[in-house]
């Protein structure tokens, strides 16, 4: 990449990251609009926590419902909380992993020079992407927050009994680790917590789990490369989870979500199984 | 003798969304716009630097007209491999007659075998002032080219142009020469190093007195349209009044009716292949 040599599928995502500042070339303008007329919360000076959206959260479709339920547990929870809005630039993770260096400086500097001005306690990011950028990436640049992920702060949230979880989720249900949750910051047992105090929820473990856990095939910014060498990762990935007969697929990161469910509905088995953030279960839980 | 190629390179204010309040602002915000480089023009900066990097020597000049608005993407288009940048300084709002008088005379200046534009803008998209340059300066021009190769010993380019429809036209001429480029050729990434030498290069920047022709058209003033007025749905009025009112609170969409295919992939592709035989979209039914 310093050599300019990146795949043509991949030049687009740069570009888009520098004019628009978001990996899917939506614009600052259309940020918010996921939380459109649903009462969120701007930080403007002083809350609790800060919820870090992340770029999938904000413009995915499929990850925006995550984002509105993320909203409504800490509402349900009483917490003061609040999202940067339109202030909120991509955290710099896919500049880096595709290598355009200087990129992620601008960005991730910048992202600090706003954070700064606001006050809170911990901000909670919504993806394990942003999470490690915030958590390990951000202190070398002069930002240190304490910064935690989503199913970190909902298994405290749980514990604390904050909220109570009243409606059944009758299945059994997997868990697949999210690499830059996992591998990369050893978030482990938040998601076997959360896991557990689901009702009707039968946990189980893929035969692939926890530091042996599998990739998705979408972090490392091979979410916007093709794959052109072996087998598809999310197709093996799938194969083993449908293998292992759960109805339910728990994770915790948006290109694994998005991954795996291209996966499990590539591989048209008979009973396939649902793919679903934790986020997401917790959310119809406590409605 | 080297080559010098002159690129013309527009910077525009790109209009994404439109997610303001205001009437008086014509719900535009400070977030709904980016200042970019006209795309075409980008190609057209993309094919000088194919035909210098074939020809193995030459020297590219952009010029730009007006004030910069966009410094960071005309940065970036000096990483990718131009070695000047000239800025005509200007500030009138002015039509395409009077901005290739500007662009012809510093091409006079600065001498050029060959001069490139993109084949038309992204805010005006007149695609005149190529034509217009070409006329002033006496010089050959073809319009939407997507390819082009020099033949310096005879002094000639080959130019292949979209005709339209599908149709390319193959054309010779003499040099020096003007060409419009369209869309097509994949515009590369700077390389790093290059990309920090372009951050300190200098600007050229000229003055030319406010002479010569007289613009052909005025100016008065420069505004954003008015957004569409949006149509109002009348509906069927054969249409029962329950229907009606259901029919404008779906958005006045209406929806066709159709039939899901269910089951593997082999069978909804046997079951789409027979719906376009027996409409007789494809076959006749007899093979």
């Amino acid at each position: 990449m310093g050599e300019g040599a990146l795949p043509s599928e991949a030049k687009a995502t740069i570009r888009n990251l520098l004019l628009y500042k978001d990996v899917y070339g939506k614009g600052i303008a259309r940020r918010t609009e996921w939380a459109f007329n649903r009462g969120v919360p701007r930080l403007s000076e002083e809350a609790e926590v800060l919820l870090w959206v992340g770029c999938s959260g904000a413009f995915h479709p499929r990850y925006q419902e995550i984002a509105r339920g993320m909203v409504k547990i800490l509402k349900a929870g009483g917490v003061r909380f609040g999202i940067l809005g339109k202030d909120e630039l991509c955290c710099g993770d896919p500049a880096r992993r595709l290598g355009e260096e200087s990129l992620f400086v601008e960005t991730a500097q910048e992202n600090i020079r706003r954070i700064k001005k606001r006050r809170f306690e911990k901000i909670v990011a919504l993806c394990p992407h942003c999470f490690n950028t915030l958590k390990n990436e951000y202190p070398s640049l002069g930002g240190s927050f304490p910064v935690v992920h989503a199913t970190e702060y909902l298994a405290d949230m749980i514990r604390l009994n904050k909220i109570t979880l009243k409606y059944s989720l009758p299945a059994k249900m997997a868990l697949h680790d999210p690499c830059y949750l996992g591998r990369g910051n050893g978030v482990y047992k938040p998601l076997r917590e959360i896991g557990n105090a689901i009702p009707g929820v039968k946990l189980l473990e893929l035969p692939r789990n926890r530091e042996s856990g599998f990739c998705c095939g979408g972090g490392g910014g091979r979410m916007w490369l093709h794959e052109k060498l072996g087998k598809r990762m999310n197709l093996l990935r799938a194969e083993e989870v449908v293998k292992s007969g759960v109805e339910v697929l728990g994770t915790a990161c948006p290109y694994c979500l998005t991954m795996l469910e291209d996966g499990i509905k590539t591989l048209e088995a008979g009973q396939p199984a649902k793919v679903m953030d934790l986020v997401e279960i917790v959310a119809s839980s406590i409605r | 003798m080297t080559m010098k190629t002159v690129v013309c390179i527009k910077q525009i204010c790109h209009v994404y969304a439109r997610t303001g309040m205001d009437p008086s602002e014509r719900f535009l915000t400070s977030e709904d716009k980016i200042y970019m480089v006209n795309p075409f023009d980008e190609v057209a900066l993309e094919m000088g630097l194919r035909l210098k990097d074939s020809l193995g020597e030459g020297e590219v000049t952009l010029i730009t007209l007006g004030p910069i608005i966009a410094e960071s993407e005309l940065r970036r288009c000096l990483g990718m491999g131009a070695d000047h940048l000239v800025q005509i300084e200007e500030d009138q709002g002015m039509d395409s007659w009077r901005k290739s008088f500007f662009l012809a005379r510093a091409i006079k200046e600065i001498g050029a075998d060959l001069i490139l534009c993109g084949k038309e803008s992204l805010d005006r998209q007149s695609g005149q002032v190529g034509a217009f340059v070409a006329h002033r300066l006496d010089l050959p021009f073809v319009s939407a080219v997507v390819s082009a190769t020099m033949n310096p010993g005879a002094g000639t380019v080959e130019a292949e142009r979209r005709a339209g429809r599908g149709v390319r036209e193959g054309i010779g001429c003499s040099l020096p020469a003007v060409l419009s480029v369209d869309m097509g050729l994949e515009v590369r990434l700077p390389k790093f190093e290059d990309k920090q030498r372009a951050l300190s290069a200098p600007v050229e920047r000229r003055i030319y007195p406010d002479e010569g022709d007289p613009a052909r058209t005025m100016v008065r003033t420069i505004f954003a349209p008015r957004p569409r007025p949006k149509k109002v749905f009348t509906p069927d009025s054969r249409l029962e009044a329950f229907e009606r009112i259901q029919q404008l609170l779906m958005g006045s969409r209406v929806e066709k009716k159709g039939s899901m295919l269910t089951g593997s992939v082999n069978s909804q592709v046997d079951g789409i292949v027979s719906f376009l035989k027996q409409h007789g979209f494809a076959g006749n039914g007899k093979e």
